[in-house]
């Protein structure tokens, strides 16, 4: 088990910085309402670069934790820890965006967390 | 008047933009797993830090999976513009099933019952999720066009 802690570690920080990493996009695209044309969106979010790399850099460290975590984990173990993405995600949106996610959400979150991970284990 | 939002409304009336980029997001998703499979595949077991990252960014594939890394943000972008992050996030799960869908057809990969149980709770999942309003926070913001082109500017 404890050979296995530093993998468990680094897909825990890759599910993380990779939720944060949407986080930050979402923030770079905020227009504070959901109806400008594709041209005012990408305007934006060249305008707030900095925000779009903080994402893109989270991308990135979260592509390498993935990478590295999987020398030490089996596949399928790091797959389900992964499947919890989705949960980190939904609570960052209530957090740090302030979106109302409701019970359906909620309902659709569970059901979609508990297929992917039906479907990693098989 | 799309962004109008409706009181005691809770069956969110269909975002058709939305979805159609949703698929695209999907379908490309489904694409660059694929690929990254194929690049992850030429790292040879034992290999260090500095020549993974060696083997990786000298196959020509890894650019075309950084090229749809880049198509496939800017979609990603405009979905955000338009959709919650936890209304868009958990429907991108469906890539899964199309992952799924792909092995069997190019791999002939068998599918047990776990994993088909697995296909329907994800399908029944994104169906509940569809039925949220794909913009929770739109209803307290000013309308766009009354002030264009001056979003927010607090969190930088």
């Amino acid at each position: 088990m404890i050979e296995r802690l530093p993998g468990l570690l680094l897909v825990l920080g890759s599910v993380i910085t990779e939720g944060l990493g949407h986080v930050a996009f979402k923030q770079s695209v905020d227009l504070g309402c959901y109806n400008h044309t594709t041209f005012e969106i990408l305007q934006l979010a060249l305008k707030r670069y900095k925000l779009v790399s903080l994402g893109v850099a989270c991308f990135v460290v979260a592509g390498f934790c993935w990478t590295f975590a999987l020398k030490t984990l089996d596949v399928s173990m790091a797959y389900l820890i992964s499947s919890l993405e989705l949960v980190i995600i939904m609570v960052l949106c209530r957090l740090l965006l302030k979106e109302q996610i409701g019970l359906r959400r909620w309902v659709g979150v569970v059901l979609i967390v508990g297929g992917t991970i039906l479907v990693g284990l098989s | 008047m799309e962004h109008l939002p409706q009181a005691g409304k809770d069956i969110a009336k269909f975002p058709r933009m939305v979805w159609l980029i949703i698929t695209i997001t999907i379908a490309m998703e489904t694409v660059a797993q694929m690929v990254w499979k194929s690049v992850v595949l030429g790292v040879p077991e034992s290999a260090g830090f500095m020549e993974t990252v060696r083997t990786v960014t000298v196959q020509p594939i890894f650019y075309l999976l950084l090229s749809i890394f880049g198509v496939q943000f800017i979609f990603w972008i405009l979905l955000l513009a338009k959709a919650d992050l936890s209304y868009a996030r958990p429907i991108t799960a469906l890539s899964l099933v199309s992952v799924v869908a792909c092995s069997v057809m190019f791999f002939g990969e068998k599918v047990g019952v776990m994993r088909m149980v697995g296909i329907v709770m994800i399908l029944v999942g994104v169906w509940f999720i569809s039925n949220t309003d794909h913009n929770t926070r739109a209803p307290h913001m000013p309308s766009p066009h009354a002030t264009p082109g001056q979003p927010s500017e607090t969190m930088l």
